[in-house]
């Protein structure tokens, strides 16, 4: 057992290191930002990323925890050795919970010496009931050790809902085909965690109640509130409420999460398929391919290729949409006040969800759509075939853009767009038209280049996430550039136009949707030349991630 | 006489038995061509039967298309087939004394070099001069016997 | 006529500080086939590669029905028929579906051929391609390879994973269509019994470098075993084309290409000798790990060392 720890420490090295940097990276950036602003709400913000993080990392270490043996290709060796598969499992599983873990409490640790040595201090917490329930800004400031619990309960949160999702992952990863599926279940399950939270913060539930909540659901056991955008303030902040009996949840939840792992380790064990078949062994939606009957002949290689690229594409972005539309019904069915029929309120509130799940998915789409083709067994079919790879590049991006565009943001905006504008995150409107079929096509872009750059399916996607994510905090992070972080420059522009004027000159527009536009063009590019090897001279990213 | 190939290919082309040990010493060819010319020469193949067409007999045997055209145009060449270029290749009658004196002394040289083989391995296993005499009446009237059943079967189908 | 089909001329190609290739050549006459054999890793798969453009050489020329697949691949590509190993294809397309896509792709593609053959392989034209078994989907894939009726077919290891009634049905195949239509054909392979039944050529790979060019049943004429006596052997000059050597005590056991030579040298010095036909495994074995140190010292040699 020792061994196959250790085997599993020389695995998760480079991880682990990439891991930690991001975290320390996160603390310096949340205290440095505090230092700046002094808002006090360093705790909230750290929370945020904690959260964001374990996301991430949750995904990847799953997908190497259930997939990554048969990726790599060693699977019948580790399965014959004389070493119950059972162990292999559970040491793959507790490495990859350490992974997860260790970077947060490193980074939770920096946060506590700048907390110790009185570097930044910290509102007083959040409670339903205390003085000042809105404005943080108005709150006294805690003492340290109650700071010091705020931030430990977070780190804490933070790494059991990693966790769950880690291990819920890499159970459902015992029955998916290959990694890109446990990658794409991640990201719905990130989504549906969002769902979830709502649900369970809304409508101020009793103690108990979130109490049980959050031993099935850890993540809900703190809730995070973003403000920002204010005219007298520059930049934004973030406010976090814990719930009350967050400690002993969490206790409880050790158990369940342990059997969730227990029931990992014991499928794993049961690992029979020791090679990488192309055949599926289980439960499959064995939809019967009933187009194929339908005798089309394809009148040139256009017409072939885009029907190629529809075959593929639109069930991904059906998928997204009916996604989109199941977090609108939700939220709406969570609504206390119904001004308006239920119909009604789901059209109000669908551009609400389109426009962040569409970011999402937009990338899922990209990273999805290019991962297959670009894979050795695959690239080699069409490749040897007289199809260009430019007419492949392009053809891909077309059909896969437009249909992401015309099912997320064009369905949409044609069924919300008489619906009531209420409020700023309610209703269509050309503010919205103006901006994210742009912001959607840059997470597209940037997905596609990932994943014709490093080749690997959830990477690509994952990549581009987070460069979007990046840059977005780095323009926040200035008081002077703040107003051009593009989401910021669509709240303004809704702003004015629910006030009557539509002027798309205004805010900066045309400067930065213009540079959006040209950076846009410019990456797709770049990936059509990256995508044209069959393989890439300089692989970037080594097997071991 | 000569029959239409066309005519009898079904019956006659499956009737030729041939068997070849790949990843043996012996050339593929070579294995081929002593097994047809065995045949002829034995009547198992008769007079004016058409062999497989070199496509078919490729397809059966497994072998290089060019394999069997060799074997076919060797056959040719020793007198035993004629390739009759549009119909297909025949079995010629036993050839005319001479030919057959030279190809019956070839073969008849090769198997006394098999003969020496077999007598020589026979005295290295420890068999005796009397006992290896003893083998060879035996086998002999075992085979002449047989011969003769397959010929008198031959003569009345 | 007189232009091969596939003409390659000192090929070279380097991954990184790693050289695949080096000096390779090959000339491939129109309608043979000819197979190309070497051990796992010896290049075989880098040369198919460059041969469809799918990788650019580093030093050389490739030409294929007069065509230079690096700089115009989409046109050999179009007159090419490919079989990879373990070819992967879209799992989630049916049979038909497959042929319905690639037909625009070529100007010669022959649905009804397609459908014809299907059939005859007993491919099911409305399952998924995942769900069929792996010598259904080998089969395949050679459908999609010659549907387009090429001049050229390329099969790199094609047999590969398929069991040994398939592969013989699936050689037959190669007889009947590919043979008899005047195809070039050019297929890599480690099944020597196979290959010396169906090929007019072979060429061994050997780390990169071509060890020997030359017909089959041409082959075993020239390569052979030569027993004798291990005195008798020293006093003799070695042999041009010496390939291994094996001492048994008294008795030295000599792999040597061109015998015809070597043995009249020895005929004509009287000296007493076995000859032994070779099967084209061991001849294979012979240039790719024949060792010739122990041929005896102080003889009166004329070649160089190996």
């Amino acid at each position: 057992m020792n061994s196959l720890l250790w085997k599993q420490w020389r695995e998760s090295k480079g991880l682990l290191a990439i891991f930690t940097a991001w975290m320390i990276a996160a603390a310096v950036y949340v205290v440095s930002y505090e230092l700046g602003h002094r808002y006090h709400a360093a705790i909230g913000s750290f929370s945020t990323w904690a959260w964001f993080y374990g996301i991430v990392a949750a995904i990847f270490l799953a997908m190497r925890t259930a997939r990554g043996e048969e990726a790599d290709g060693t699977m019948s060796f580790t399965a014959a050795l004389p070493i119950s598969l059972r162990r292999s499992g559970a040491a793959r599983i507790v490495g990859a919970v350490l992974t997860l873990v260790i970077p947060i409490v490193i980074g939770a640790s920096l946060f506590s010496l700048a907390l110790a040595s009185g570097l930044i201090e910290q509102a007083a917490p959040r409670t339903p009931l205390g003085p000042a329930y809105h404005r943080l800004l108005e709150r006294d400031l805690a003492p340290f050790t109650t700071s010091l619990e705020q931030l430990w309960s977070v780190a804490a949160i933070a790494i059991f809902g990693g966790t769950q999702l880690l291990l819920i992952l890499s159970l459902v990863g015992c029955w998916l085909r290959n990694q890109a599926q446990i990658g794409f279940f991640g990201a719905v399950l990130w989504l549906g965690s969002f769902l979830a939270s709502d649900l369970l913060w809304y409508g101020q539930p009793s103690e108990i109640s979130q109490f049980i909540y959050g031993v099935l659901f850890p993540q809900s056991l703190v809730i995070h509130w973003g403000y920002g955008g204010f005219s007298d303030i520059p930049g934004s902040y973030t406010d976090h409420e814990l719930v009350g009996y967050r400690w002993p949840a969490l206790g409880l939840a050790i158990p369940l999460l342990a059997l969730v792992g227990y029931w990992f380790v014991r499928l794993y064990g049961k690992e029979k398929s020791l090679s990488v078949s192309t055949k599926p062994r289980r439960i499959r939606l064995a939809i019967p391919p009933l187009l194929s009957h339908v005798g089309l002949h394809f009148r040139g290689r256009w017409m072939a290729l885009l029907w190629l690229e529809l075959r593929q594409s639109l069930p991904l972005v059906a998928a997204g949409f009916l996604l989109t539309v199941l977090i609108t019904v939700a939220g709406v069915l969570m609504e206390r006040g119904h001004h308006h029929s239920f119909g009604t309120e789901v059209l109000m509130g669908l551009p609400g969800s389109v426009f962040f799940v569409g970011m999402l998915w937009a990338s899922v789409v990209g990273s999805g759509l290019y991962s297959a083709d670009l894979s050795n067994g695959l690239g080699g079919f069409w490749r040897s075939r007289p199809i260009s790879p430019s007419m492949w590049f392009w053809s891909k991006f077309m059909i896969g853009l437009v249909a992401v565009l015309t099912v997320l943001d064009g369905i949409t905006t044609l069924v919300s767009w008489n619906a009531p504008r209420e409020s700023p995150t309610t209703g269509m409107s050309w503010a919205y038209v103006g901006c994210f079929p742009m912001i959607h096509t840059l997470m597209y872009t940037l997905a596609v280049l990932g994943t014709c750059w490093l080749r690997r399916p959830v990477v690509g996607g994952i990549l581009s996430i987070l460069g979007y994510a990046l840059l977005s905090v780095a323009i926040s992070a200035f008081p002077q550039t703040v107003d051009f972080d593009p989401i910021n420059i669509y709240n303004h522009l809704l702003e004015t136009e629910r006030n009557g004027h539509i002027d798309f000159s205004q805010h900066g527009y045309p400067l930065i949707y213009g540079l959006l536009s040209f950076s846009i063009i410019l990456f797709a590019l770049l990936a059509s030349r990256l995508a044209r090897p069959l393989q890439p001279k300089y692989l970037s990213i080594p097997l071991a991630l | 006489m000569y029959y239409y190939c066309v005519l009898f290919v079904v019956a006659d082309s499956n009737s030729m038995y041939l068997r070849i040990e790949r990843g043996s010493s012996t050339p593929i060819s070579r294995q081929i061509a002593e097994q047809i010319r065995a045949q002829c020469l034995s009547g198992v193949l008769k007079a004016g039967h058409c062999l497989p067409s070199v496509r078919q007999l490729a397809k059966q045997l497994v072998v290089n298309v060019n394999t069997v055209v060799r074997v076919y145009e060797r056959l040719a060449a020793e007198g035993l087939v004629e390739m009759r270029h549009g119909e297909g290749t025949f079995v010629l009658p036993p050839p005319v004394a001479k030919e057959v004196k030279a190809e019956l002394r070839l073969q008849r040289d090769q198997f006394a070099r098999e003969y020496q083989a077999v007598v020589r391995h026979g005295l290295l296993l420890g068999l005796t001069v009397p006992e290896l005499r003893r083998m060879l009446a035996a086998a002999a009237s075992d085979e002449r016997e047989q011969i003769s059943k397959d010929n008198g079967a031959e003569k009345s189908s | 006529m007189s232009e091969p089909a596939i003409k390659v001329d000192q090929l070279g190609k380097s991954f990184g500080s790693r050289e695949v290739l080096s000096h390779v050549s090959l000339s491939i006459p129109m309608g043979q086939t000819f197979a190309l054999l070497g051990r796992n890793g010896a290049g075989k798969t880098t040369t198919i590669r460059i041969l469809l453009g799918l990788l650019t050489p580093d030093a050389g020329t490739v030409q294929l029905n007069g065509i230079n697949p690096a700089s115009d691949p989409l046109k050999v590509r179009s007159q090419v028929g490919y079989l990879a190993e373990d070819q992967t294809m879209y799992g989630w397309m049916t049979p038909m579906e497959l042929c319905r896509f690639l037909a625009p792709f070529y100007p010669t593609w022959d649905m009804d051929w397609a459908r014809a053959n299907l059939d005859r392989f007993e491919i099911p034209h409305h399952a998924r391609i995942r769900e069929l078994s792996k010598g259904q989907s080998v089969k395949l894939g050679l459908v999609a390879a010659l549907a387009h009726h090429p001049r050229i077919v390329i099969l790199d290891d094609p047999a590969m994973g398929l069991d040994p009634i398939a592969r013989k049905e699936f050689n037959r195949d190669l007889v009947e269509h590919l043979q008899t239509s005047e195809c070039t054909v050019l297929y890599s392979s480690h099944l020597l019994d196979e290959v010396e039944a169906v090929a007019d050529a072979v060429a061994i790979l050997d780390r990169g470098r071509i060890v020997r060019v030359g017909q089959t049943d041409l082959l075993r004429e020239e390569v052979k075993q030569v027993l004798l006596a291990y005195d008798a052997a020293a006093g003799m000059p070695r042999p041009q084309g010496l390939l291994d050597v094996r001492r048994h005590d008294d008795r030295l056991a000599v792999v040597t290409d061109q015998a015809s030579a070597y043995l009249e040298a020895l005929s004509a010095e009287g000296i007493d000798h076995e000859v032994v036909d070779l099967r084209l495994d061991e001849i294979f074995e012979a240039y790719v790990i024949g060792r010739t140190q122990d041929w005896p010292n102080g003889s009166r040699s004329a070649a160089a060392s190996a």
